[in-house]
């Protein structure tokens, strides 16, 4: 028999084992560069395998033979004929260049980013990155260059939050498109962008942005120390960071703000808040994230604040709408008859009529099907997307009514409840909504609208005690501050609007002080 | 001790002081000897409720930062301190039975006549054991947004009344009857007590508020603020139901919205007031909840998080089990709580503590005087 303790640490210690072992490089490196490019290329072959992309050639240096080694898939074939092969082919003129590998970039390779290290593990990232390495006989040095070049998806209109008046610009895959288009905005030396490597296999490198001066200090040390804590194996997306930075992921809510949008990242930083950017991901990460951040756009500031601010208004009104109608509807039906003028109560039971189901059933059916047909239109290839809006709006829609199945205003219902939940303008923040309906509905059919406030109550609770990296997540409400009530539920003015939020705790509170309401000539005509 | 202080703000106090007050004393119909003049009474137990709570933050600023268990250690050292903190936590827990059963009633009367009390004030309890779990903190900032939707009703409610011209001021004459002596015996004790009284509970919660300083300026708004609505709101009662009806019916503010009946549409209004009332009972328990908590944290030394779930369970059969029926729990809340639980703990300990803490604070500042002459 095995003693259940000691099979439980022998258990623990054979998965430390393996941790340990899958820490451990997989073929042992070498530390420093070996000045024989025969050696070279054996090391090269022996670290790369016999990958289809990486091309060596070897070409003289000066006198010398060297080595030329690139990722063919990471780096632009023309710049490196270009840039790096016609200087070398001149260079033959110059052998007393030929020790001095710096002053021969300086002279001959200007205007390349350059990099000399005699360190073999530096030189294979590098490389990895896109950079072009040379390796000279006799010299224990490489030099690396570099001539990235690899193609992305050129910069197009955000696909998941568009606006109707306002820059049209979205992020893309690039790192560095992103952090371009997020500098054009912000023309100040001090927005900073911090680099990490994040991902032990994909080595994804992402960005950290900020501006100096603004952001609170403490919200910044914390995102470093969560981001270098963070142990994963491979980055796709910034949802992958979100998941490992979040300071709770048992919650529905999104405890980051992430947008497609270069505007709303740049207004956020100047906010004083920070930004996350991958490699590879168009969705920028925004934090600390409050909930007030889910219902604003970026177009809320470029059209008149009256609109905006009644916009705003309708976004909580939707957000409200799509949480609890169909579990208000179902509990009014189900146990609050009275709650209904006499008039409505007897058309809704006339349409009722003849429907087998109780309203619970009927309502999670339709809700039920709504997120399929959701899913499948996303899912769909592009070519058959009319198909389902044809399938579900028509067939499913109509068809069950006249067959009797649901009632004409379950359908209106859950129509409605869909419409609102598109509101929100980050649809991670639909999720929630969605999520938490079904539940509502249940505690609105076992406890009617009781039910359904306490579990309105224990929503509120929660939110009420979730954080986004030290901030309440439900900042400037509760806690309330008066002061930061000017761009929550209404938007005042731009120049209504001097300070900075109080909660985020900035550094610079005061951002436009002499900002002022504009005012006409006092004779009313133009001096 | 802890490695989170938790805080709450001055208005987070100033708006739990006022649902906490409003709470239940809205939903039943308390004062009804002085019929009419009820408003008067609510106004003179106002005064009282004042100068409770001045009283009661008075003894916390005499040793700031220790609340009522700490308290009662320093008055009458560890080993008394722990009976009467038990005791203590008895009175927080029988009074949130209390509020449980009143609001289950209320819910059973109006929302749910077929579902058995149990339901209601299990499932309530589950919610107030989740809150508790969380800490004053959240409860406070749950607070702070439900308020505004709760005036806001409250407000809509009687202008609902005002416009549906159910208000009848002249319900409210004759004033003074029956003399002066029915308003007196009102006002003390039974509106002193309940609801005014009450506040109590608060010297564990106004400990932790952050700026403690402020905070008898902001309690005696509150508990004065609240006073004046519940005056307002029994006139109100009473200018609807009028005396006889108002004594007769179970829950007069609920019958005097049931009046509201406008184009035809706008009816049966009770049914939602239900839930803007449950606000004040939320909060009512769970600041009782939280003191008992406390005290149980106090007693054994666990952090009470770890009680909230066991013991809201155990305070809900507690308020199934105090009475067999609405009538018999209406005699016992009459007499039993008012005499045995609420006068002791809300004015005879307190006053034994004053005096004890009196003593220790001038034994000690002459103890101190001492030991400086002799140094000096």
């Amino acid at each position: 028999m095995v003693n259940p303790a000691e099979w439980f640490h022998r258990k623990k210690k054979e998965v430390k084992a393996t941790v340990a072992a899958s820490l451990a490089p997989r073929t042992p490196q070498p530390q420093s560069v070996p000045d024989q490019i025969d050696r070279c290329l054996e090391l090269l072959s022996q670290t790369f395998g016999n990958t289809a992309d990486l091309a060596t050639s070897k070409i003289m240096f000066g006198n010398q033979p060297a080595l030329l080694v690139f990722l063919s898939s990471m780096t632009d074939a023309k710049l490196i004929a270009e840039k790096i092969i016609g200087p070398l082919a001149i260079s033959k003129e110059m052998p007393k260049y030929e020790q001095n590998l710096e002053t021969y970039c300086e002279t001959m390779l200007r205007g390349i980013e350059y990099k000399i290290s005699n360190k073999w593990q530096e030189i294979i990232h590098l490389m990895l990155a896109g950079f072009v390495a040379l390796f000279v006989e006799s010299s224990p040095c490489a030099l690396v260059l570099k001539i990235q070049g690899s193609s992305y998806r050129s910069i197009e209109e955000p696909s998941t939050q568009t606006i109707v008046k306002g820059p049209k610009d979205g992020f893309t895959e690039s790192a560095d498109v992103n952090m371009s288009l997020i500098r054009r905005r912000i023309l100040n030396p001090a927005l900073r962008f911090e680099s990490y490597t994040l991902g032990t296999e994909t080595r994804t490198p992402v960005y950290l942005a900020y501006i100096e001066g603004i952001i609170n200090p403490g919200i910044l040390e914390e995102v470093r120390i969560r981001l270098n804590n963070m142990q994963t194996n491979a980055i796709f997306d910034t949802g992958i960071i979100e998941e490992f930075i979040a300071d709770k992921t048992l919650t529905p809510f999104p405890l980051t703000y992430n947008t497609e949008r270069p505007d709303s990242t740049a207004a956020n930083l100047i906010t004083g808040k920070v930004a996350i950017i991958a490699e590879g991901s168009p969705f920028v990460l925004i934090l600390p994230a409050t909930f007030n951040d889910f219902f604003q756009v970026s177009e809320d500031y470029y059209q008149p604040y009256m609109m905006a601010s009644f916009i705003r208004i309708v976004r909580y009104a939707a957000f409200m709408l799509s949480l609890l109608l169909p579990a208000t509807y179902v509990s009014i039906i189900t146990y609050h008859h009275e709650l209904l003028p006499t008039q409505l109560l007897i058309s809704i039971m006339a349409q009722r009529e003849g429907i087998p189901f109780p309203t619970v059933v009927e309502a999670l059916l339709m809700e039920l099907t709504f997120e399929i047909l959701r899913e499948a239109g996303i899912r769909m290839p592009r070519a058959v997307g009319m198909t389902v809006s044809i399938v579900g709006g028509l067939v499913i829609g109509q068809a069950a009514v006249e067959a009797g199945i649901i009632s004409n205003i379950m359908v209106i219902i859950v129509a409605l409840t869909a419409i609102s939940s598109f509101v929100s303008p980050v649809y991670s923040f639909s999720m929630s909504s969605r999520l938490l309906r079904f539940s509502m509905i249940l505690l609105g059919a076992f406890l009617g609208l009781y039910g359904v406030i306490l579990g309105l109550m224990i929503m509120v609770g929660h939110l009420c005690s979730l954080r986004s990296f030290g901030i309440p997540y439900l900042a400037p409400l509760a806690p309330l501050v008066v002061a930061d009530q000017n761009d929550v539920f209404i938007r005042s003015p731009m120049w209504a609007m001097k300070k900075r939020p109080y909660f985020l705790h900035t550094e610079d509170l005061i951002k436009q002080p002499r900002a002022e309401s504009p005012s006409p000539p006092p004779d009313g005509r133009p001096s | 001790m802890h490695a989170l202080k938790e805080k709450i703000s001055l208005s987070q106090l100033f708006f739990l002081i006022i649902s906490f007050q409003l709470g239940t004393a809205l939903i039943v119909g308390v004062g009804k000897e002085a019929a009419q003049d009820v408003w008067i009474a609510f106004i003179l137990a106002t005064i009282l409720g004042v100068g409770l709570i001045r009283w009661y933050i008075s003894l916390l600023f005499l040793y700031p930062g220790k609340d009522l268990y700490q308290l009662l250690e320093i008055a009458y050292g560890r080993k008394i301190a722990l009976l009467f903190s038990f005791l203590y936590v008895c009175y927080f827990l029988h009074s949130m039975a209390f509020v449980l059963r009143d609001f289950g009633e209320l819910i059973v009367v109006v929302v749910f006549p077929n579902t058995p009390i149990e339901v209601i004030v299990l499932t309530f309890s589950l919610v107030l054991a989740y809150f508790a779990y969380m800490g004053i903190e959240v409860i406070a900032r749950s607070v702070e947004i439900f308020i505004p939707y709760a005036l806001f009703f409250l407000f809509l409610m009687i202008l609902f009344l005002a416009i549906n011209g159910s208000i009848q001021p002249y319900q409210l004459r004759p004033v003074l009857e029956h003399g002066i002596f029915p308003i007196l015996r009102t006002a003390y004790p039974s509106l002193t007590t309940f609801p005014m009284g009450e506040t109590v509970a608060f010297m564990l919660i106004l400990p932790i508020t952050a700026d403690f300083i402020h905070t008898k300026k902001v309690a005696v708004w509150a508990v004065a603020c609240s006073g004046f609505l519940l005056a307002g709101m029994s006139a109100l009662r009473i200018a609807v139901l009028g005396v006889e009806q108002s004594e007769r019916t179970t829950f007069p503010f609920i019958s005097a919205i049931r009046d509201i009946s406008i184009a035809n549409f706008i009816e049966r209004l009770d049914a939602l007031v239900v839930f803007v009332l449950l606000l004040g009972v939320f909060v009512k328990a769970s600041i009782y909840l939280l003191a008992a908590l406390k005290g149980l944290e106090y007693l054994s030394g666990i952090p009470y998080r770890r009680f909230s779930i066991p013991i809201s369970m155990l305070v809900a059969m507690l308020s199934v089990f105090l009475a067999a029926n609405y009538a018999e729990y209406k005699k016992e809340i009459g007499t039993i709580q008012q005499i045995l639980w609420d006068l002791p703990y809300q004015q005879g300990l307190p006053l034994l503590l004053t005096i004890m803490l009196f003593w220790k604070h001038a034994r000690q500042k002459k103890k101190g005087e001492d030991a400086h002459g002799q140094s000096g």
